[in-house]
């Protein structure tokens, strides 16, 4: 099971309890490192930056080890690549046990990478040698994803299980002829609902609380696929495609119009739902899929010309944003527009700024009349 | 909140009194923040609003008339900044708490709009004339008055991409790269002394502690430029590129010194990264300078491989060392 001390990742979740109690103000500075320094984590997780600089340094050492492998086996290495590269994958994937069973790297950016390469080498050998054949790489996929969910409670490779999951059972559920075809929406959006189900129904379960994570992914992507399969763009091309349909513009396909209310209906459900249940997962993936409305029936129906829909979209997104944010500046059913953690936003500050400066960023350029940016270098150099 | 865990803590001590009756009282008022839900739907909201105002001038500019739209950007701009004044915190040296997000993008606004309509007047009137600096100067200083007047990061952000515009630089993420032509000697040299200008303002800002939360945008924006120009430089001197790899050690130092001061995790990756390209350029270069055949191949896989081992005891060493002081 859980290849990390079980111990640790407990008190490592006491002490994110204690930390939040901490940045909401609730107990003092001095009380949160007494009650820390209760619960001891002997895991190596460096600070985020520091993990994405060590696992892209282990992408490069893997790369060039790899590289040299090849280098020196070169005239023969064609005829054996696929078993090399499983060998490859599973000398990394040793190296990955080795690095958080004796040196307890847990998220450390070493053990992130070695997964994905792990994985990915087998992956990439097992094609090969199947010739890319779909069901046995979907396979694959499933059995190395699910094996690295289960082992490391990594939350990308559980959310990468339930897609491979689902693909495999909908490339082979199309090929049972004509009735299946015409159900196959239905039947992926009972196959996600019940997926998600199943996750939300174990959430409080505390013999999978090591998972606490991986099961907000498995509802995330669970949501999102059960939209997808219901949204009237999806089903269209999709059915379109796979099923020789020949559909030309204008035309709709069979019980078009149940697509049409599901496209509109299902992020309106979750949002409902998620205010209802105060679930933050159903509510930000509803809110997210408002924009998947929009898209579908821009696609379609262009009643309106672009420069409308975004800016009576806009007035109604600032005006909405502006009452709620009135409306909740004092709690009203248990919510609130204010942000708890005050004091420790500062960096997410940073981030917004970032954003702004890339998508608004561009309205800034000097209209110089020169042709290139080099203009003035050289002379404004002087004033400084 | 995990009530059991908080009781236990009191009862062995460890909480006192009051710390657990507010935990409780917390837990019991259990609220939903939609803090960040609002604060992106504003961002969307705002972003439309001034996509759309720019398909729609530039579709109709025939039938409005310009006067019209001018007028239109400008009542828009002057409804913003009246309204960010009246909401606007006092003017303080320290990081004033903004009255909720409403007011921040309401600024954001204003500082588009105002933008948009300076260029408007250069673009179709040419009150500027041929004095194209001008254009963005103007903006520039706006933005940096509003900046501190509103006290608003993105805002200041604007400002520093408005002064590197005016420079002839375009310093925006996904630009940086693409927009400026590292193959001239003006460009390298306007990019190094932004780069000194933007950290020294951010020197001052932490220093003089005015607006001191200001440093880190000044100093990420210096950091990167003159880290992008002095590898830019290395490629562009064909000859003395050993001579710029001193050159970014040095500001690879300098940066290396501030991460430990600022205990910046971020700092030092980036300085780790950008001294890796730089010294992974000439060291590979000299190698196929050297050896041309196989036996320089194997050799920087050897040195990749090594030199990335080395760099992750460093990382990790040092991200002990930040932790621990």
């Amino acid at each position: 099971m859980i290849a990390y001390n079980k111990e640790w990742l407990d008190n490592q979740a006491v002490n994110e309890d204690i930390d939040e109690a901490y940045e909401r103000y609730l107990i003092n500075a001095e009380e949160k490192k007494r009650a820390n320094s209760l619960f001891p984590a002997g895991f190596y997780s460096p600070n985020y930056f520091i993990r994405v600089g060590l696992s892209i340094l282990t992408f490069i050492i893997a790369g060039f080890s790899f590289g040299l492998i090849c280098l020196i086996l070169m005239s023969t290495v064609e005829s054996i690549f696929s078993g090399l590269l499983i060998f490859f994958g599973s000398g990394a994937y040793v190296m990955l046990e080795y690095f958080v069973r004796q040196k307890h790297h847990y998220r450390s950016g070493v053990d992130d990478a070695l997964m994905w390469i792990a994985g990915g080498c087998i992956l990439f050998g097992i094609a090969i040698a199947t010739d890319f054949n779909f069901n046995s790489m979907a396979f694959v996929v499933l059995i190395l994803a699910l094996y690295f969910t289960v082992r490391f409670a990594d939350i990308l490779m559980a959310g990468l299980a339930v897609i491979a999951f689902v693909s495999l059972f909908f490339h082979n559920y199309t090929q049972f002829g004509n009735l299946a075809k015409a159900t196959t929406p239905f039947v992926m959006m009972i196959l996600a609902g019940m997926i998600y189900f199943v996750a939300k129904r174990n959430e409080k379960n505390t013999s999978l609380k090591h998972y606490a994570l991986c099961n907000m992914m498995v509802q995330i992507v669970s949501l999102l696929l059960f939209y997808a399969a219901g949204n009237y763009f999806i089903v269209r091309e999709a059915s379109d495609a796979m099923f020789e349909l020949n559909l030309q513009p204008g035309q709709t396909i069979l019980y078009g119009w149940l697509f049409w209310i599901l496209t509109f209906l299902v992020p309106l459900l979750y949002i409902g739902w998620g205010v209802k249940t105060k679930d933050p997962v159903l509510l930000r993936i509803g809110l997210l899929l408002v924009a998947a409305i929009v898209f579908t029936v821009r696609y379609y129906h262009s009643v309106w010309p672009i420069e409308s829909v975004m800016l009576f979209g806009a007035i109604g997104l600032v005006l909405m944003a502006y009452m709620l944010t009135r409306w909740l500046s004092k709690p009203k059913m248990g919510f609130t527009s204010e942000e708890f953690r005050g004091k420790f936003i500062m960096d997410r500050l940073n981030v917004e700024a970032l954003v702004i400066t890339e998508t608004f960023g561009s309205t800034a350029k000097p209209d110089t009349g020169f042709g290139g940016g080099s203009f003035g270098g050289g002379g404004s150099s002087g004033e400084f | 909140m995990n009530i059991p865990l908080f009781e236990k803590l009191h009862s062995s001590g460890h909480l006192s009194d009051e710390s657990l009756q507010k935990i409780k009282a917390a837990d019991n008022n259990k609220l939903f923040s939609l803090h960040w839900e609002l604060r992106t739907i504003l961002y969307l909201g705002i972003l439309l609003l001034s996509g759309g105002l720019g398909i729609l001038i530039y579709k109709n500019i025939d039938t409005i008339g310009h006067q019209v739209i001018l007028a239109f950007i400008a009542s828009v701009c002057i409804g913003s900044f009246w309204y960010a004044h009246k909401k606007k915190p006092v003017y303080t040296n320290n990081k004033a708490v903004s009255p909720d997000s409403f007011f921040d993008y309401i600024v954001l606004l204003g500082c588009l709009t105002m933008v948009t309509f300076i260029g408007y007047l250069q673009f179709q009137y040419n009150v500027f004339g041929t004095k194209y600096g001008l254009a963005t100067f103007i903006p520039m200083v706006l933005l940096f008055a509003a900046a501190y007047y509103f006290d608003h990061l993105g805002v200041l952000s604007m400002a520093i991409t408005t002064l590197a515009a005016w420079a002839g630089f375009a310093v925006t993420p996904s630009t940086i790269l693409q927009d400026n032509d590292f193959n001239s000697e003006s460009i390298l040299l306007t990019g190094f002394l932004l780069g000194i200008l933007l950290v020294l303002a951010g020197f001052a800002s932490a220093k003089k502690k005015i607006k001191a939360h200001f440093e880190f945008t000044y100093s990420n924006f210096g950091a990167h430029l003159l880290f992008i120009c002095s590898l830019g430089a290395m490629f562009m001197y064909e000859r003395a590129y050993a001579a710029y790899l001193l050159l970014l050690t040095g500001i690879c130092f300098f940066f290396y010194k501030k991460a430990l001061h600022d205990k910046s995790f971020y700092f030092l990756l980036i300085l780790t990264l950008y001294f890796y390209i730089g010294l992974t350029y000439t060291i590979i270069r000299g190698l196929f300078e050297m050896s041309s055949d196989i036996g320089g191949i194997y050799l920087a896989c050897f040195y990749f491989i090594f030199s990335a081992i080395a760099l992750i005891i460093f990382l990790v060493k040092m991200n002990k060392k930040i932790k621990a002081s």
